[in-house]
């Protein structure tokens, strides 16, 4: 299909009203520009990377292991009450680590460069109720693709939650806090159940209800876990058996709450954007750029604390270069800030207090209807 | 032990027993053989023989045979093929042995010549190949080496001294110069020593290349012979050529240690690695694997010179073409070997 010159010009203009509110009163010289500069930090990190990268994460990857291994063999002795204690913070910091530095990021394959077949998005498996292969699906292409895009990208409220006064008010947002309590603590169950129901009605020609279809596949993935963690173990410990148990509980709950509060920190607090599918149509480069850096929040910290967010709290240059290896995010946050003090950009950060306060006070001012918000005068 | 085993993943499940025995000895590893070096000895200035001691028993292979041998260079794990260079074993062993020729372009063989030391682990790929002695050796036998090419020969002399009654064997071994040639002293011990084996040092820097009349005046004989040749690949096509007007293709063996690609002025496309939902600019000139590789796909690798089929995967979609004669190729489904093949076209891989 052969288009006039006519009909190029005014899709540019086209083009540059939708996307104004990503690229507000920026040139589209400048947005060109913005993408250069992130394109050529990125390539300078690749060109980088090398063995002290890879001793980096076979490093990781032997701590949460000692971890898991210290505290599994701990809880041996649960009935203990300092044992259980002891026990149920290894457990949990090794289950931490192991779902954010590690099986977040190998599966977002910042590790594929290393062409070792145990530590490759292809084949990392991780302990956690959604099997590996659903998140990459629902994780790494839809939500950094349609990344703040309402209707598109699922993580923003997970459909149940309402995160934005962009999205409509249903009468069971009322119990949302109430809601997102239940979530945070069973989250794991709460993101599998979720992604497992989606991708089992998507196949539409598949036989037998797709309700059921989810359930049977998730319990495919979730049954290796509870036979582990509720089952095996527990058995194994001889008298300890109910202490191992409720141990194992609370260290899933715990890493349940504390991945819930960094990855709800990461988009939920005041200041993020979001888009409709209309106004990122078309999208170039430098848009795609810009609409990660404004639909992402940052977390201040200290070293440690970054790694045990899984460099999450760095999820500007998280969304910005998903597939970089994570240790390097505290390297090139400085640059990308940087870029962001020179065009007049945002850069949203704080410290986890505050971030998780204001997703917090979100949800509970949203969570009333509009009018009624109004009329109370609560902003959100 | 394997009971054991599934017994144990339900411990560490997701996880496999492997990745908790490997925190105690890497070589402890059961889903991968790995080794650990034992020896590296200078065998010229640019070549070292590597005795590898695998962590469990392979079954005795066969002389000229070879191994996958996969180290990581500045965090990037690398495969290459390496023909064993020891005298065939009695039965199953742990011991492997290679002798490696540095080729300068900072590569596996570079660093195994030149860095490698004892107690190094290498991942292994347990021996394989068809480039064998015959069953019954009476027959005469004229061995051809060029370069590092001596190798899998070496193996099979080395074998063939053990026997009881070894056939007669000529060795040809061509190097640039004398100081390149592995093993000289142990070879001129055997010509000196054993009857039925003569050597013939080519010194191709004095003398230049070998051609069919040197080859008729070094071995009259040289139609009567079941003949094996390895090296350098224009001596592989000028001596395959020999045997082809002579009619005899079928008393000569080959085997190769690279492959000639052609460089090629068409077009590329875009490689779309589908399973791995990498997409990627595949130049016409880039093997498919190579262009995989870059991008952090796992792509399956063996001899990476087109003979072992062990990177075949399904094209899905797009033409590919044939690096080694140009030919441009491919149907949807098409099993295609992503050493020797490059895009043609924009293609799709099942990878």
């Amino acid at each position: 299909m052969t288009a006039t010159i006519e009909d190029l010009t005014i899709d540019l203009t086209d083009d540059r009203e939708r996307h104004a509110s990503i690229t507000g009163t920026l040139t589209t010289e400048q947005v060109d520009e913005i993408g250069r500069r992130l394109d050529s930090i990125r390539a300078d990190i690749e060109s980088d990377l090398g063995a002290d990268d890879a001793a980096y994460i076979r490093r990781l990857i032997r701590i949460h292991r000692y971890l898991e291994i210290s505290g599994r063999a701990t809880l041996m002795a649960s009935i203990l009450p300092p044992a259980w204690l002891a026990g149920t913070g290894l457990l949990a910091t090794a289950k931490i680590l192991e779902n954010m530095e590690l099986g977040h990021n190998i599966m977002h394959g910042q590790w594929d460069w290393m062409r070792d077949p145990t530590i490759h998005s292809s084949t990392w498996e991780w302990d956690n109720a959604i099997s590996a292969a659903d998140w990459k699906q629902s994780h790494n292409d839809m939500h950094h693709m349609w990344t703040n895009v309402i209707g598109k990208d699922k993580d923003v409220g997970y459909g149940r939650l309402r995160v934005t006064s962009d999205q409509e008010w249903r009468k069971d947002h009322l119990f949302q806090v109430g809601t997102n309590v239940l979530i945070a603590l069973f989250f794991e169950y709460g993101i599998s159940m979720y992604d497992a129901t989606l991708e089992e009605i998507k196949k539409t020609d598949a036989p037998g209800h797709p309700r059921i279809r989810a359930l049977r596949s998730l319990w495919g993935k979730v049954k290796p876990q509870v036979l582990k963690d509720y089952v095996a173990f527990p058995l194994l410990s001889g008298i300890s058996a109910p202490t191992t148990f409720t141990a194992n509980f609370t260290a899933n709950i715990i890493r349940n709450v504390w991945t819930h509060t960094i990855i709800f920190c990461g988009h939920f607090p005041d200041d993020v954007e979001y888009f409709t599918e209309e106004e990122i149509e078309g999208e170039s480069k430098g848009e795609w750029y810009l609409r990660q850096l404004m639909g992402s929040a940052n977390i201040e910290g200290s070293t440690l604390f970054h790694t045990m967010s899984g460099n999450l709290s760095h999820q500007i240059e998280h969304h910005l270069f998903p597939d970089l290896p994570s240790n390097r995010y505290a390297e090139i946050a400085p640059q990308v800030k940087e870029i962001c003090v020179e065009f007049g950009l945002p850069y949203t950060t704080g410290r986890l207090g505050k971030q998780s306060f204001e997703v917090w006070r979100s949800l509970a001012a949203l969570s009333l209807p509009d009018d009624v918000r109004e009329r109370l005068r609560i902003a959100a | 032990m394997t009971r054991i085993l599934s017994l144990a993943q339900r411990l560490t499940s997701p996880l496999l027993p492997d990745d908790y025995l490997t925190l105690i000895d890497p070589l402890l590893a059961q889903g991968s053989l790995r080794g650990r070096i034992v020896t590296v000895e200078a065998e010229s200035r640019d070549s070292s023989t590597i005795v590898v001691r695998a962590a469990r028993a392979v079954a005795a292979f066969k002389a000229g045979q070879h191994i996958g041998v996969g180290v990581d260079l500045n965090g990037v794990r690398h495969w290459r093929t390496f023909s064993l260079s020891g005298a065939e074993p009695l039965g199953p062993t742990q011991a492997l042995q290679i002798t490696v020729k540095a080729t300068g372009s900072g590569g596996v063989s570079d660093h195994l010549v030149h860095d490698a030391k004892a107690g190094d682990v290498l991942f292994l790929d347990p021996p394989s190949g068809d480039f064998t002695l015959p069953e019954h050796t009476a027959e005469p036998l004229l061995l051809i080496a060029g370069g590092s090419g001596i190798t899998p020969l070496l193996s099979m002399i080395r074998t063939l001294a053990q026997a009881e009654n070894p056939p007669s064997v000529h060795l040809i071994y061509s190097a640039r110069s004398l100081d390149d040639m592995v093993a000289l002293a142990e070879l001129r011990a055997y010509a000196d020593t054993k009857p039925w084996f003569t050597l013939t040092a080519w010194e191709s820097g004095i003398r230049g290349r070998i051609d069919q009349p040197s080859l008729a005046l070094i071995e009259p004989d040289w139609q009567q012979s079941i003949a094996y040749v390895c090296g350098p690949a224009p001596m592989l096509t000028a001596v395959d050529g020999w045997w082809r007007e002579a009619g005899l293709t079928q008393r000569l063996k080959i085997e190769q240690f690279q492959t000639q690609l052609l460089v090629v002025d068409g077009e590329g496309g875009t490689a779309n690695f589908t399973a791995s939902s990498r997409t990627s600019n595949a130049a016409a000139n880039e093997s498919l694997m190579s262009v995989g590789e870059a991008s952090g796909v796992l792509m399956p690798s063996g001899c990476r010179i087109g003979i072992c089929h062990t990177c075949v995967v399904p094209l899905k979609s797009g033409k590919v073409r044939d690096l080694r004669t140009g030919r441009v190729h491919g149907e949807p489904g098409e099993p295609i070997q992503t050493c020797i093949n490059a895009a043609a076209c924009d293609v799709a891989l099942d990878v």
